[in-house]
């Protein structure tokens, strides 16, 4: 064989002129190249950590400051990952408090307030850690109470949206409680407790809102005080709706709203017409004449044999009904009805309020409404696209409250970039090391090949 | 500039050698040429460790050698041959003409990767161990391509017999 390529000449013939000055040319670029190509990617993987590192700090709670007018993002932001808690980062005062996600295929359901001041949103952690149980913004938008899904407890969890602090506040012996609502002066909240007997049911979805809203007995709680009074002639408490005095509440029992004062006592009573249910939270109007009624999702209150499914309560907005309103007093014309409502949030003014629809598509708004004239204004819409379960599942709406005392000066303002806060630190753990190791595999691409390269020589 | 200088005087001395093995390798001069200047200025990049090399020629062989691998692995519009001065110009009369034409055509058949191990074992010289070393494989794989290269050889060249010893 070495006689065969012995055969073969090889002098070479001539080099071209310039030969050896093109390639130092071309060497010293290379090398400019090279240089400025890793510059970059340094450049660019400093900056990356930065980004990754920036938002996982946990700097000190620096909660939106009020601004002269609480608002309403014209869009809600969609769903995201990367929201961090009110614990971490705490989102200052709200404007609505919301379930938001789904759990078709994951349960990737989230409990969120989004800022009355800016696009902040924060998930409430105290709330996920307890099942996500019924819970309450309060009208000023500063404090959200909740109780608990996982079974009987022995306090309700005060959350503080201005320093992400939470305060417990004990309701007595263990029993399973349902939030009703929030009294206009921030200072009182009604629930129904009862003591869990521990059913069949227990252990699906909301055991505790359902075996309360069957047997639970109303109980006023003075939040200045922590005590929390018994009322035992209200039982079981379906809904109820504060005054907007403070000093009066309206509780449904059957198909009774009883009105009693903040010691227990009854003063009177209104009848809900039969298949509707006084509208949660916020069913009594501004000027205390009317209680606002919806249709019952189900089956309405218990009736001693059948009722009392709260599947309104932790499942998806979706139902479409009316506002019906109902003198107080008895006498009067009540204003007529508001068609195509989902859910009463609340009230702007006397003759206006604020309330959550749905289209023919699926996409949930809140709209202002003008109570008698009907006219209707779009306040702000949800993103219900396919963004829940990892982009394989649309995003549902459940448990939507407003806090109602910022709703007379409320201003409607353009979203912008969602402010979720520092990102989960384990995500920004995992982030860098992916960047890390990208960097790595890019600087050894940089390296020469002849100390690397293994080929094959097939 | 010391180190550009020193890469300038290497090139200087090692032009002819390089131009020799990677016209072997190329079998066209003009390829030849852009081989060696694709090495040089890789070599200009990496003078100071190839200059630390103990051997600055193994070095500087690896990297023309892995560059004229390396090229069957670029997209095919980067690889424009020029043919002008290719097979045809073998075909200047010389003694053994037929032999050498047969043979510049048979190699050009070849795989590169085979190609390179003949030209590295019975062109170059290099032992078992230094063209393995110059193709960054094992030297089982440089005895197995030597074995499969020359049975192809052989089946491409069926006229000729050699006369040397041609184990691997």
């Amino acid at each position: 064989m070495r006689d065969l390529f012995a055969t073969l000449p090889d002098d070479p013939p001539p080099l071209s002129p310039g030969y050896l000055d093109t390639v130092l040319t071309r060497g010293r670029r290379a090398v400019r190249r090279h240089r400025i190509a890793a510059a970059a990617v340094w450049a660019a993987v400093v900056l990356v950590l930065a980004g990754l590192v920036v938002p996982g700090v946990a700097l000190p709670a620096r909660p939106a400051t009020p601004a002269a007018k609480p608002g309403l993002p014209d869009h809600f932001a969609g769903y995201s990952l990367l929201t961090s808690t009110v614990a971490a980062a705490p989102p200052g005062r709200a404007i609505a408090l919301y379930g938001y996600g789904n759990g078709e295929t994951v349960n990737m359901f989230q409990s969120l307030v989004v800022g009355a001041d800016g696009d902040t949103y924060r998930r409430v952690d105290a709330m996920e850690e307890r099942d996500r149980p019924s819970a309450l913004l309060a009208p000023d938008g500063t404090r959200v109470l909740l109780g608990d899904d996982r079974g009987a407890t022995g306090d309700l969890i005060l959350v503080d949206l201005i320093t992400g602090t939470r305060r417990s506040i004990p309701i007595g012996g263990r029993v399973g409680v349902r939030l009703l609502a929030w009294s206009p002066d921030g200072r009182h909240v009604a629930y129904s407790a009862a003591p869990l007997s521990g059913t069949d049911e227990f252990g699906t979805v909301n055991v505790v809102e359902a075996e309360v809203a069957r047997t639970g007995t109303l109980r006023l709680l003075d939040l200045e005080t922590g005590r929390s009074t018994e009322v035992p002639a209200i039982r079981p408490a379906w809904t109820a709706a504060f005054a907007p005095d403070s000093r009066r509440i309206a509780v449904q029992v059957g198909q009774v709203a009883h009105l009693i004062d903040l010691d227990g006592r009854e003063h009177g009573s209104v009848q809900i017409p039969s298949g509707r249910e006084l509208a949660a939270e916020v069913g009594w109007s501004p000027d205390g004449r009317l209680l606002a009624t919806v249709p019952w999702i189900y089956e309405g209150p218990l009736n001693g044999t059948t009722g009392g499914d709260t599947g309104h309560h932790g499942t998806f907005l979706w139902k479409v009904g009316d506002i019906e309103f109902v003198p107080v007093t008895g006498s009067g014309t009540p204003p007529a009805p508001v068609p195509d409502v989902v859910q009463l949030l609340g009230w702007r003014s006397m003759g206006s309020v604020v309330v959550a629809t749905i289209n023919a598509a699926g996409h949930m708004s809140m709209a202002e409404v003008q109570v008698g004239a009907g006219t209707r204004r779009t306040l702000s819409r949800f993103d219900t696209g396919s963004t829940c379960e990892l982009g394989i599942e649309s995003c549902q709406l459940f448990d939507l409250h407003l806090a109602t005392g910022l709703l007379p000066e409320l201003g409607v303002r353009h979203s912008g970039r969602p402010q979720r806060g520092p990102w989960p630190t384990l995500l920004t753990a995992v982030l860098g090391v992916v960047v890390l190791g990208a960097a790595f595999l890019l600087w050894r691409r940089q390296r020469p090949p002849a100390s690397l390269r293994q080929h094959h020589m097939e | 500039m010391r180190d550009e200088r020193e890469y300038v005087e290497y090139v200087q001395a090692r032009m002819p050698w390089l131009r020799r093995l990677a016209y072997r390798l190329c079998g066209q001069w003009s390829a030849a040429d852009d081989l060696v200047q694709e090495c040089l200025v890789a070599l200009y990049r990496h003078w100071r460790k190839a200059a630390a090399a103990d051997s600055p020629d193994a070095y500087v062989r690896a990297m023309l050698v892995h560059a004229y691998l390396a090229e069957r692995e670029r997209s095919w519009t980067r690889r424009v041959r020029l043919v002008a001065d290719g097979i045809a110009s073998a075909a200047t009369p010389l003694t053994g003409a037929e032999h050498r034409v047969d043979l510049l055509a048979a190699l050009a058949k070849l795989s590169r990767g085979q190609r390179a191990v003949l030209v590295l074992r019975f062109w170059e010289d290099l032992d078992v161990a230094q063209t393995a070393a110059a193709l960054g494989c094992s030297t089982g794989t440089v005895k197995s391509q030597t074995a499969y290269a020359i049975a192809a050889l052989r089946r491409l060249l069926p006229n000729y017999v050699p006369g040397g010893a041609d184990a691997p």
